[in-house]
């Protein structure tokens, strides 16, 4: 045993030791909810100032060990807390609690990771979002729910594709080796994504965002943790069954202008002119509007639709919570080959089996299958596709004439493959343009395949009060999931380069497991006003999988449904894959203490030790502490109580949080295959190995550093406000350093790199309740954020980002003092407006010779900046030409309710990022533009913005990235509006029925940016719309209906 | 206290896993892999680290695409770069004009995929002495193709670059900025040594399942194709002799039809020594594009007719379209129809025109309907290889260093050799005059082929044939690529290696 290992032991011994013994019972009594008179389960019942607490049981009834004089906090989730002075030994009390309209969020309690903490209490960074925010909300995936609603995280669907998940940052992108959150699922770390949750599900998520909150999950921690509860029925009394539905039709809000016939003609025969070629198109006039690509693939009024029913309750020994719950959405591109379903079914339970015993399990099982087209591609996707086509080619190729001649013929043949409609027409093959640039409709009619998932999550815990201060826990979660993919695909032919003549069939499987074992104890105690309570604990997982994959070509059959790779019949193209994952481990320690004076002041310290697998025996080990403390300023004595302010609380955190973002054996050099080689007439593909890369046995964790200080407040009775202020360096961070070619191998990735983000987060609220039951509720978030790359550590001072078009153009960069992925390119100034220009464009190099710039431009042509000076235009001189990164990401929230009515409006969006419009094959000449083409120059004076177009474009105006295709991608969208009415009448009192509320939903109503193309908001390769799958703008009705 | 033994036991039971997870938990086995400290135990696995070498022969997408003897037809005055306009590929452009800079143009593939080769080549020679349980034949054999393949790579190197360093030997960290740049010279001192040790262990001739491994014959002609570019007049007498062995080993003849050369079916045919092996069997996929892997060549599709609709030929994307110099220069030998395309000729054939189209597209490896991969994506799974040295070569390099060597009779007769067998009358010249036809009969035997460029700039005509295109006597060699000057800046910030003349 080590060293640690010995540390780790004693910390926990040393937990063990710290008994103590429980008081007996001075005070007792029974709470009640004030309206209805039923007695209220579950309500925390605190001694001010300390922290002891006990609960009520089923009947409401409560025994305190509070002595006379001192002050007993009656707390229960959804009710205004109550503060009551205890008289006289053994005191009976009677306690009305009243629901809570306006929601005061310093008594909510938030969870913490291993535990849970009033908020006045909490010390660090955490937003929260509960059930009572999304209720209604309508919302396919749970990610969707913490968009705009909390400062900090910013969420951006990857696109509008069914069922595709959202970018999850929280307070920014801390790393070049992803950046995503942890989810911990009921305390099951989940890998995957959380998409398998019904959102209705949902109690409430916890975003901890700053060092002190999350370094209690360690190593997995530098990108903040997100906690989903998910409900148990606790506090309720009776059973209440729910039934959720609605349905809704979606549409395009958009569509993107490009040339239409006549337009395209005209531009296409300038263009040819301008090269010196003949005109190709005599009739531009006559050739009218042509055919509208959009209008062909975008699928109008798609459904969505959504059924849940759930049941919750509570018994005199626990309590429970079940649901089933069906989504449905079809896309709005691509008519029947862009869905999503999800079934899913969740049965939690708590089981009190005496007062010191608890029992609880938390089970779901979801099944999804998903169709998609390929999305934000300039290469397949039906939207790029449909914007580069040209107009002239029809959906559909009627005339016979051109059906007997190639393309659609081939040795005076019609082709078998030629892609047909649903009447049996033959889709038409556009003669202009070519390369990946087909048919967009015809382009997803040929493959038939899907996406599955079953996944089965299930948490159980055990949990014993050996006394009223210590506890201990033990829990084992399970994360099981199997998933894959069917694809069948008709022969076909799109193009000369784009054809099958055989179908063929192919499925994969895929299982996954994961199991998490937490242990912990808890203890706590008092010395005079110094309260303290204390949680150490150890935790294990394991994650295993595997896979196995096949396909087979020449299936007898045209039907999807009956093609697998049995029933095909070419026994030699039968390809088999599979194999299984290495196994991923981590264990940890862990402990936290709080302190609390008082509820005056209040700090909290966290140290967690985790060894991964994924690191070498050098640096198996890493530390991650952190530190934070508050100041409730509202508790202290010279505080006073009619002040205007109520409460305000002053915080400050340091911690370290890790990130073991690595992969498996990234440290060793291994024997990478694939060096294969075809020797002998039979050609015989022949194996070759060789050493994967210099290994690195000094590889280790990324760590965060994050500073936050914080100030909560409520004021003016109604208003609240928080403030966060943070800096978050990235140290360690993983990068491949560029060792020179000659070298032969490659390099091993180091722990070179820093990364800082830096930035002020602001919520704030208002709400009251005005006469007349009208209520009022107003909230919002604005978080501000910059983000920098410090070092990269290797040669050169930057990292290759993302490429455009078959050449991979650069068109973003990473490059040390600059924010991460900007995007790069030249710098144009204008376009030279005449020759005169162009000799005049002289530029002196650092020995002082000059000569013309761009000897090869043209008048029309674009002008580029020699950002370098050194005299000459070349590649060297791409630089910084846009941000993706927001400057700040906003969300803003508006609820009215009024007798029956509710009505809700919630507006988010962000502002300052920039986004590089992709869409353009620029290497296809005969490829369509967007119809500001239009605006191209023609001659001096014309423009100075848009450079001429022609077929031999030699001082590549097009072919260059440069901020002719950057613009600004700032928005602001209604994501969401609501309009409910709450039915209340005796008959469907006389029925049980306790809510009946019909609502209209809207999202996306509305956006308000000046981005030309579908949708700012792009998710997948940020700041890049290469035919971005654009959001839904939504209508839908629904009714929520709940009994007893 | 009131407490039940009973879940006490269970709680404290399920607590006591603390510390409980052994060493082993942590441990992480290696799936489908292995270390390579555990590696290479026995004669397959040596085996297969000798494949590695192979591997990279056909590496057509280092830094972009990369095909090698497409380029030097660019080059050359034998073909433009073509493609669907200019700025389809800028490097090959700048390849066809001469414009590449140290940023710009294939060299950076060319440099990166000859040092891959060289690593694998050094790490092969100085692991297979130690590795068990392997037959002294076998390490011998094996570690003369890795020498042959060393040579092969810095020959490229020697004519792309001159001036790159030598390395023999896997480089350590505290080695990777010592350099020995030895020069022309010094690289082919290596070259001479290696292929002069293979020639010793190399097998005469390899059975039908190793086609495509290296025999004696391949390197001797190699160094005579050395000694020959590295244009050293004394050594002609070394190529005389080499190629003489070959030709008098009697393994090897003339296809008797031209036109079987390049046939598909023909591969490892009488004529060929050594090729560069690709299948349509590989089903490479683009995500494969730039690692090396896959086994199929994405050249062939791009010399095809873009969008072609026609019989016999595939759909390609117009590259290396055939200058109207060789069009011209060449179309009465009988020769020509077996080596370009005249598409105007085709019956039921279109295609639409590229960037710098002629009408006329290389035949030689030419796309072929009929050999499209089944599976896979077509453009790159074209199964054809490459006839990186033929029995014709040979002949013609032993005509002209014995025509140096003043063994003129000896000269015609290799000459006439290759003539006759496209019924071209024997020529009887002699002097200055023989070497010229033999340098022409080059350029229309081997035309295409990528011999081309650097024959010009042997001979001391580059700057004359290419000069109009923008050759300069400097563009002999490529510019060291700028990134790889950056990454060899060593601790004082300096990089050690420096810029080719002509390039700063």
């Amino acid at each position: 045993m080590t060293i640690t290992q010995t540390i780790r032991k004693a910390i926990l011994i040393a937990g063990f030791a710290l008994f103590g013994f429980a008081a007996n019972a001075q005070v007792s009594g029974t709470i009640k909810d004030a309206d209805s008179g039923e007695p209220l389960p579950s309500v925390s019942v605190k001694i001010k100032g300390t922290n002891q607490a006990t609960i009520s049981n089923f009947d409401g009834f409560f025994e305190s060990t509070a002595k006379p004089n001192s002050t007993l906090i009656f707390s229960s989730l959804g009710y205004v807390s109550k503060e009551i002075l205890v008289n006289k030994l053994n005191e009976q009390l009677n306690i009305l609690l009243a629901e809570d309209k306006e929601g005061n969020e310093l008594e909510e309690v938030v969870v913490v990771g291993f535990g849970t903490q009033k908020k006045s209490n909490v010390t660090g960074a955490i937003s929260s979002v509960k059930a009572k925010d999304l209720e209604n909300m309508a919302l396919p995936r749970v990610e969707q729910a913490l968009q705009g609603r909390t400062s900090g995280v910013v969420v951006v669907q990857s696109s509008g594709q069914p069922g595709a998940g959202s970018v999850v940052r929280i307070r920014g992108t801390s790393s070049i080796n992803g950046s995503d959150p942890l989810y911990v699922v009921d305390g099951v770390v989940i890998g995957g994504g959380i998409d398998f949750l019904n959102p209705n599900d949902i109690a409430s998520i916890e975003v901890l965002k700053d060092a002190a909150s999350a370094a209690i999950y360690g190593s997995r921690s530098a990108n903040g943790v997100v906690i989903v509860t998910t409900k148990n029925g606790s506090g309720k009394k009776k059973m209440e069954v729910s039934v959720n539905r609605y349905t809704g039709v979606q549409n395009p809000w958009k569509k993107v202008p490009v040339l239409n016939s006549s337009q395209y003609a005209m531009i296409q025969n300038e263009m040819n002119v301008a090269a010196g070629l003949p005109a190709i198109y005599s009739n531009v006039s006559d050739l009218g509007v042509g055919t509208d690509w959009q209008d062909a693939v975008f699928n109008k009024n798609a459904q969505i639709n959504t059924t849940d029913v759930s049941i919750a309750g509570g018994h005199s020994k626990g309590s429970y919570f079940a649901s089933v719950s069906n989504f449905e959405q079809d896309g709005i591109v691509a008519p029947d080959a862009s869905n999503y379903k999800r079934f899913s079914a969740r049965l939690n339970t708590v089981t009190h089996v005496n007062e010191r015993f608890t029992v609880g399990w938390n089970a779901t099982y979801t099944h999804n299958e998903s169709r998609g087209v390929s999305e934000n591609s300039e290469f397949g996707s039906p939207l790029g596709r449909a914007l580069n086509i040209d107009p002239l080619t029809p959906v559909y190729e009627t005339d016979i004439n051109v059906l007997s001649q190639a393309p659609y013929t081939v040795a005076g043949e019609l082709r078998h493959n030629l892609v047909r409609g649903p009447n049996g027409e033959y889709f038409a093959i556009s003669p202009r343009v070519t390369s990946e640039i087909v048919n967009p409709v015809a382009g997803f009619q040929n493959a038939d395949g899907y996406g599955w998932a079953d996944k089965f999550v299930n948490s159980t815990y055990a949990e014993f009060k050996i006394t009223d201060r210590l506890k201990i826990r033990s829990s084992i979660g399970i994360d099981l999931a199997f998933w894959g993919g069917q694809n069948f695909t008709q022969p076909f032919y799109l193009n000369a380069t784009n054809y099958l003549d055989t179908n063929n069939v192919s499925m994969n499987f895929n299982r996954g497991f994961t199991w998490i074992w937490d242990n912990s104890i808890s203890y706590d105690w008092a010395i005079g006003n110094h309260n303290f309570d204390i949680i150490a604990g150890h935790s294990a997982q394991e994650v295993n999988g595997r896979y196995l994959s096949g396909s087979k070509m020449d299936v007898p059959t045209q039907i999807a449904d009956d093609a697998t790779i049995d029933y095909a019949r070419n026994i030699e193209s039968m390809q088999v894959g599979g194999g299984k994952w290495e196994r991923y481990a981590i264990e940890s320690y862990f402990t936290r203490l709080n302190y609390n004076y008082q509820d005056k002041y209040v700090a909290t310290a966290i140290m967690r030790a985790d060894a991964s697998v994924r690191f070498g025996p050098n640096f198996r080990w890493g530390y991650f502490p952190s530190v934070s403390a508050g100041w409730n300023l509202h508790n202290e004595d010279f505080w006073s109580d009619d002040s205007k302010i109520q409460s305000l609380k002053i915080r400050a955190g340091y911690g370290l949080n890790g990130s073991d973002a690595a992969g498996s054996l990234e440290y060793a050099s291994t024997i990478s295959g694939g060096r294969a080689y075809t020797f002998g007439y039979g050609e015989r593909v022949t194996n070759g190995t060789s050493p994967s890369q210099v290994s690195n046995p000094d590889l280790r964790w990324e760590s965060v550093a994050q500073t936050n200080i914080g100030i909560d407040a409520t004021f003016f009775k109604n208003f609240r406000a928080t403030i966060d202020v943070f800096r978050r360096q990235t140290n360690g961070m993983k990068i491949r350093p560029t060792l020179p070619d000659y070298i032969g191998n490659e390099a091993a990735t180091a722990n070179v790199g820093v990364m800082l983000n830096q930035g002020v987060e602001l919520e704030f609220g208002w709400a009251k309740t005005l006469a007349n039951e009208l209520y009022l509720n107003f909230s919002g978030n604005v978080s501000f954020l910059q983000n920098k790359v410090v070092l990269i550590g290797n040669e050169s001072g930057f990292l290759q980002g993302a490429g455009w078009g078959p050449q991979g153009l650069q068109i973003t960069r990473t490059t040390e003092g600059l924010p991460i992925g900007y995007i790069y390119g030249y710098q144009t100034d204008g376009i030279f407006q005449n020759q005169g220009e162009v000799s005049a464009y002289i530029l002196t190099d650092s020995l002082g010779v000059s000569a013309v710039g761009q000897p090869d431009a043209v008048a029309g042509d674009f002008k580029f900046k020699d950002t370098n000076g050194d005299g000459v235009i070349n590649a060297d001189d791409r630089t910084i030409i846009g941000n993706p990164t927001p400057d700040f990401t906003f969300g803003f929230t508006a609820n009215a309710a009024f007798k029956g009515w509710d009505l809700s409006i919630f507006l988010q969006g962000m502002a300052g990022n920039d986004i590089y419009n992709a869409t353009r094959r620029y290497d296809l000449p005969t490829a369509n533009m967007p119809a500001s083409a239009l605006n191209r120059w023609t001659g001096e004076g014309s423009t100075n913005e848009y450079p001429r177009l022609t077929m031999n474009d030699v001082n590549r105006n097009y072919a260059r990235s440069s901020d002719f295709y950057v613009e600004d991608g700032s928005f602001a969208r209604i994501k969401n509006f609501q309009l409910g009415y709450n039915f209340k009448t005796a008959l469907l009192d006389k029925l049980g029925i306790i809510k009946c509320r019909a609502y209209y939903s809207g999202n996306n109503l509305y956006t308000l940016t000046g981005y030309s193309g579908f949708d700012p908001e792009i998710g997948s390769g940020v700041g890049i719309d290469r035919g971005i799958y654009p959001q839904a703008r939504t209508h839908s009705i629904g009714i929520n209906i709940s009994f007893k | 206290m009131n407490i039940h033994l009973k879940y006490v036991i269970t709680s404290v039971a399920l607590s006591i896993t603390i510390g409980s997870c052994s060493r082993d938990f942590l441990d992480v086995k290696p799936v489908g892999r292995t270390l390579e400290v555990n590696h290479y135990q026995n004669q397959e696995q040596a085996f297969e680290a000798l494949v590695s070498i192979y591997d990279v022969l056909q590496w057509n997408d280092q830094n972009g695409y990369t095909m090698q003897h497409l380029l030097m037809n660019v080059a050359s005055d034998d073909t433009y770069a073509g493609g669907s306009d200019a700025s389809d590929q800028p490097s090959w452009v700048a390849t066809n004009n001469f414009t590449f800079d140290p940023n710009l143009g294939p060299h950076s593939g060319f440099w990166k995929k000859a040092y891959r080769g060289i690593f694998r080549a050094n790490y092969y020679i100085q692991l297979i002495d130690d590795v068990p349980n392997t037959s002294e034949a076998f390490k011998t054999r094996t570690k003369a193709e890795a020498k042959f393949l060393r040579a092969k790579f810095y020959l490229d190197l020697m004519r792309f670059f001159g001036n790159a360093p030598l390395i023999t030997e896997p480089q350590g960290a505290d080695d990777y900025f010592k350099l020995n740049i030895p020069g022309p010279s010094g690289l082919m001192t290596q070259i001479a040594t290696d292929l002069t040790d293979a020639i010793l262990d190399l097998p005469g001739t390899v059975s039908g399942n190793e086609m495509g491994r290296v025999t004696k014959s391949a390197a001797q002609a190699l160094l005579a194709r050395a000694y020959l570019f590295s244009n050293d007049a004394s050594k002609m007498a070394d190529v005389a002799s080499l190629c003489e062995d070959v030709i008098n080993s009697n393994l090897y003849s003339l296809e008797p039809n031209f036109a079987d050369i390049f046939d598909r079916q023909h591969e490892y045919g009488v004529e060929s020594i050594f090729e560069i092996a690709y299948t349509e069997s590989s089903l490479q996929g683009w995500w494969q594009f730039g690692s090396g892997g896959g086994e199929g060549n994405v050249g062939t599709q791009f010399i095809g007719m873009r969008d072609y609709n026609g019989p016999t030929y595939a759909t390609g994307w117009g590259f290396c379209p055939i200058s109207t110099d060789l069009v011209s220069a060449m179309s009465t030998d009988p020769r020509f129809t077996h080596t370009v395309i005249d598409a105007a000729a085709l019956q039921g054939a279109s295609y639409t025109a590229g960037y710098q189209n002629t009408g006329y597209f290389m035949k030689k490896y030419a796309p072929i309907q009929a050999n499209a991969a089944l599976d896979g994506d077509v453009a790159l799974n074209w199964g054809t290889n490459t006839r990186m040295i033929r029995y014709a070569d040979v002949l013609l390099m032993a005509a002209e260093a014995l025509a140096r060597t003043n063994s003129e009779s000896a000269a015609l007769g290799y000459l006439n050799q290759v003539r006759n067998r496209v019924g071209l009358p024997a020529r009887s010249s002699s002097g200055a005059q023989l070497l010229e036809d033999i340098y022409e009969e080059r350029r229309f035997e081997l035309a295409l082929e990528g011999h081309r460029f650097h024959d010009l700039i042997r001979t001391g005509k580059a700057v004359e044939v290419l000069g109009s295109e923008g050759y300069q006597s400097h563009n002999q060699w490529f510019p060291i690529p700028q990134n790889e000057i950056d990454a060899s800046t060593d601790a004082s910030g300096n990089p050690v290696l420096t810029q080719n003349p002509g390039y700063n």
